[in-house]
C-alpha cells in the first residue's frame, strides 16, 4: 500500500490497535510506517508511556509551529495554557522564549520559563538578547533562581560576571505586588537588587 | 490573491529587507487567513502605531518593486478625501494598505491593543518583522467602516463561524470611537448590524445602546 493511499485510510485520530486492526499488518510494520511518515511531518503524537498512545494522522504535512508557548510547553513541567498565539518563522530557540516571556509580565508564563535555563545552547546569545533589552540583571537573578529547584546548564562565569556587573542601585521589581518570602530567593534578590516573585509555595510547585 | 503560506513567506522576505525591527498590526482579510476564515485575500491590511514604522516597512517593499498607487475606485469618495487615508502598495496582484495610527477616522485603541489574538514574528539574520493579528471582533468592526467591495460578504464570514462573538466588545468601542470624535463610527456599525440582522440574531439592546451613544452625542 503505498503512502497516500495509508494516509487517506488512516487519517484522523488513531492507535496502534486500531491502525492493526483496519489494516490487517503485524504491530512492527505499523510501527515502522508510523516512524516514517512522522519523520515526514505527516504525525502529531499524544500520550505515550502510562497512557494509550494517540496518533494524530494527516493526508497534509501538519506544520510545526515554532513559538513562545510551544518551546516552554515542550520544557516546562507547568504547562500552560496561551493567551495569544505565537508562532515565529525564523531561528528562535531558549534563548529568545525566555526574554519574550520575561516581556510579558505574566507570572505562570515567567514560572513555567525557568525550565529554559535547563535547555540554554548559546550563552552568549542569551546575553546579547538580554543586553538589548536591558535585562541583564533580571536573566542572572532568574538563572539563580532557577538553580535552586532546578537542574540547569551552567552559565559561563564571564557572562555571569558581565550580568552581574550591570546591577542597578535601585530594586528592580519584575512584577508588581508579587515578592518573595524565600530566604534562599531573598539572598538572591540583595545579590541582583531584582524583587523575585516566586513565594515558597511557587518552588514547592516545581520540584 | 494571495494565500496564507504565500504571505507568510511575503512576510519573511521583508523581514530580510528591512534596516530595523518593526512592528506592525494585521486586520482585514489578510487577519482573517491567520484565523482560518479564508484561504487567500486581495488586499494585506497594515495598521502601524508610529510613521517610523511605516518608513522602514514601506522601503522594503518598495525595494521589492511595490510601487505606490492611487485609492480612487477602492474606497468611497468620503473615505478617498479623509485625512488618516492609507497609502496604497501594489505590483499587480496583492495589495498592501498601509495605515498610521488610525484606520481612517477611527483611532486604533487600547482596547484594540489588550485584544489582540496573535503574534506573528518573521525573523531574519538582523531582524524582527512583528506582525499583530487584532481580535476578531475588532476586525469585524473595522471592516464595517472600509466599506470596500466585499467588505461585507467578509464580516458575514466571521459572524457564521464564529458562535460566541463579544458583540458588547463591538459596541463598546464604537461608542468608544464616538467620544474620540469619529461620528461615523456608529453609525456604520449601525448599518452593518442593520444589513446582519437579516442572517442573525442581534439582541435590540445593541441597537438601543448605539442610538442612546448618538443622542447623548447630540
Amino acid at each position: 500500500m503505498n503512502k497516500e493511499e495509508f494516509l487517506r485510510k488512516a487519517e484522523g485520530l488513531q492507535t496502534l490497535d486500531t491502525l492493526v486492526e483496519d489494516f490487517h499488518l503485524r504491530r512492527g510494520s505499523v510501527l515502522n510506517t508510523l516512524s516514517k511518515l512522522k519523520k515526514e511531518g505527516y504525525i502529531q503524537t499524544m500520550g505515550g508511556g502510562k497512557q494509550k498512545r494517540i496518533y494524530k494522522i494527516s493526508q497534509k504535512v501538519i506544520p510545526q509551529e515554532n513559538g513562545m508557548f510551544t518551546l516552554i510547553n515542550h520544557y516546562s513541567k507547568i504547562k500552560l495554557r496561551p493567551s495569544f498565539v505565537h508562532v515565529v518563522h525564523g531561528k528562535y530557540g531558549p534563548e529568545n522564549a525566555l526574554i519574550d516571556a520575561l516581556q510579558e509580565k505574566d507570572f505562570r508564563l515567567l514560572q513555567s520559563s525557568l525550565w529554559l535555563f535547563g535547555h540554554i545552547t548559546n550563552w552568549k546569545r542569551l546575553h546579547a538578547l538580554a543586553k538589548e533589552k536591558h535585562f541583564e540583571p533580571v536573566i542572572g537573578a532568574l538563572y539563580d533562581t532557577a538553580r535552586v529547584v532546578l537542574r540547569t546548564r551552567r552559565m559561563p562565569e564571564n557572562i555571569y560576571n558581565s550580568l552581574l556587573r550591570k546591577k542597578k542601585k535601585k530594586y528592580i521589581v519584575i512584577l508588581p505586588h508579587l515578592q518573595t518570602n524565600d530566604e534562599r530567593l531573598l539572598k538572591i534578590q540583595k545579590k541582583w537588587h531584582v524583587i523575585i516573585p516566586l513565594a515558597k509555595a511557587d518552588l514547592e510547585d516545581m520540584q | 490573491m494571495i494565500t496564507k503560506d504565500d504571505q507568510d513567506a511575503l512576510f519573511q522576505l521583508i523581514a530580510r529587507n528591512l534596516k530595523k525591527d518593526v512592528q506592525c498590526y494585521a486586520f482585514g482579510g489578510n487577519a482573517m487567513m491567520y484565523y482560518g476564515y479564508k484561504a487567500a485575500t486581495k488586499d494585506i491590511d497594515i495598521l502601524f502605531e508610529n510613521i517610523q514604522d511605516k518608513k522602514i516597512f514601506v522601503d522594503a517593499i518598495t525595494s521589492l518593486n511595490y510601487q505606490k498607487m492611487s485609492l480612487k475606485t477602492i474606497y468611497p469618495e468620503r473615505l478617498e478625501k479623509d485625512p488618516k487615508k492609507p497609502e496604497m502598495y501594489t505590483r499587480g496582484d496583492e495589495r498592501f494598505d498601509l495605515f498610521v495610527g488610525n484606520v481612517f477616522r477611527t483611532v486604533f485603541s487600547n482596547g484594540m491593543k489588550e485584544r489582540v489574538w496573535g503574534r506573528y514574528d518573521f525573523k531574519s539574520e538582523k531582524y524582527t518583522l512583528t506582525v499583530y493579528v487584532l481580535g476578531k471582533e475588532d476586525i469585524l468592526f473595522l471592516k464595517g467602516i472600509t466599506h470596500r467591495d466585499k467588505d461585507f460578504e467578509d464580516i458575514k464570514i466571521i459572524v457564521e463561524k464564529e458562535k460566541k462573538l463579544n458583540w458588547e466588545a463591538i459596541i463598546d468601542e464604537a461608542i468608544y470611537q464616538h467620544t474620540q470624535g469619529n461620528d461615523w463610527a456608529v453609525l456604520d456599525l449601525e448599518e452593518t448590524l442593520e444589513n446582519l440582522k437579516k442572517n442573525t440574531f442581534l439582541k435590540k439592546e445593541y441597537f438601543d445602546r448605539l442610538y442612546s451613544a448618538l443622542k447623548k452625542k447630540n
